[in-house]
């Protein structure tokens, strides 16, 4: 934690060296986070670029001593919440007025393996329920780990992975 | 919750990219590129000079202000200068000021004429 402290006020003078050695630090972790909402390796590494390129941008809003890794999932969800919107707009988009190929692909896609209706259904959820239900299930964060990391409160949490959880169920009942 | 489901959720924890071992370069490149662009004439004056270089900039834009947009007062008056080009040389001597008579001739003249 000390080291991290130290770490945080040199990036913030702008010392190329420590922030090179926090994008060291901290890149497993953003990848972990990112792999849990794309799929292939591209769109992870793309985004984990944004991810340190906006804590760079944003590196005096860091107080020191506050928890640094919980800001940065903070920074990379909300990135990840963002472009999960930017994809499902265009989706819909497509479905609404794209070419019919298209229309008739997204409406019927392929199974690739044994898990594709759960991962299918899990796609199709939105960001807003998309995300917790991840964090909690994949991740193993608790309700106030999430509500920390989305900026919400923990009654909202638990609406939001109810919700996620009855659509799934929902969604993987009529297939 | 659904067996399959979970299981699911299992297949997907082992599901995780990691970072190859120049993705640290290529985020500098990008902070530095990032950087560069951002990089105005304000970032070459001295943070402990900005406040003066900043007043002065002001008030040099201030005065070039004043001198466009306050006209200055002209010299002669709207009827001079649109009569002074079809003015003569005899016509422009009758509204001369230099070459006025003093008030003691001009009484004099008018004096003769009231007498005829």
């Amino acid at each position: 934690m000390k080291f991290d402290r130290e770490l945080i006020v040199r990036a913030q003078g702008g010392d190329g060296t420590a922030q090179e050695s926090i994008v060291k630090q901290f890149s497993p972790m953003v990848f972990r986070l990112i792999s849990r909402f794309f799929r292939s390796r591209e769109d992870v590494e793309d985004l984990a670029q944004d991810v340190f390129l906006k804590v760079f941008a944003r590196i005096d809003q860091v107080r020191p001593d506050e928890n640094f890794s919980g800001w940065l999932a903070r920074v990379a969800v909300n990135t990840c919440y963002d472009e999960l919107r930017k994809n499902r707009r265009r989706k819909l988009a497509m479905e609404t007025y794209g070419p019919e190929a298209f229309r008739e692909a997204s409406v019927a896609p392929p199974e690739v393996d044994s898990y594709g209706k759960a991962r299918a259904a899990l796609e199709s959820l939105d960001p807003k329920l998309r995300i917790p239900l991840i964090l909690k299930e994949i991740e193993e964060q608790s309700v106030e780990q999430i509500a920390r990391t989305m900026g919400l409160t923990q009654t909202n949490v638990k609406v939001r992975l109810f919700r996620a959880r009855k659509k799934l169920a929902a969604i993987l009942g009529q297939r | 919750m659904d067996t399959k489901l979970k299981e699911f959720f299992d297949e997907e924890k082992k599901r995780v990219f990691t970072p190859d071992p120049h993705f640290h370069t290529r985020v500098m490149a990008r902070v530095r590129e990032a950087r560069a662009a951002d990089y105005t004439i304000w970032d070459a004056v001295p943070s402990s000079s900005r406040p003066v270089f900043g007043l002065a900039l002001v008030l040099m834009l201030a005065f070039l202000a004043v001198q466009l947009f306050i006209p200055q007062i002209p010299e002669r008056g709207f009827l001079d200068a649109l009569l002074e080009a079809e003015q003569g040389p005899s016509d422009a001597m009758l509204s001369s000021v230099a070459d006025m008579p003093d008030q003691e001739f001009v009484n004099q003249l008018l004096g003769f004429e009231e007498q005829k």
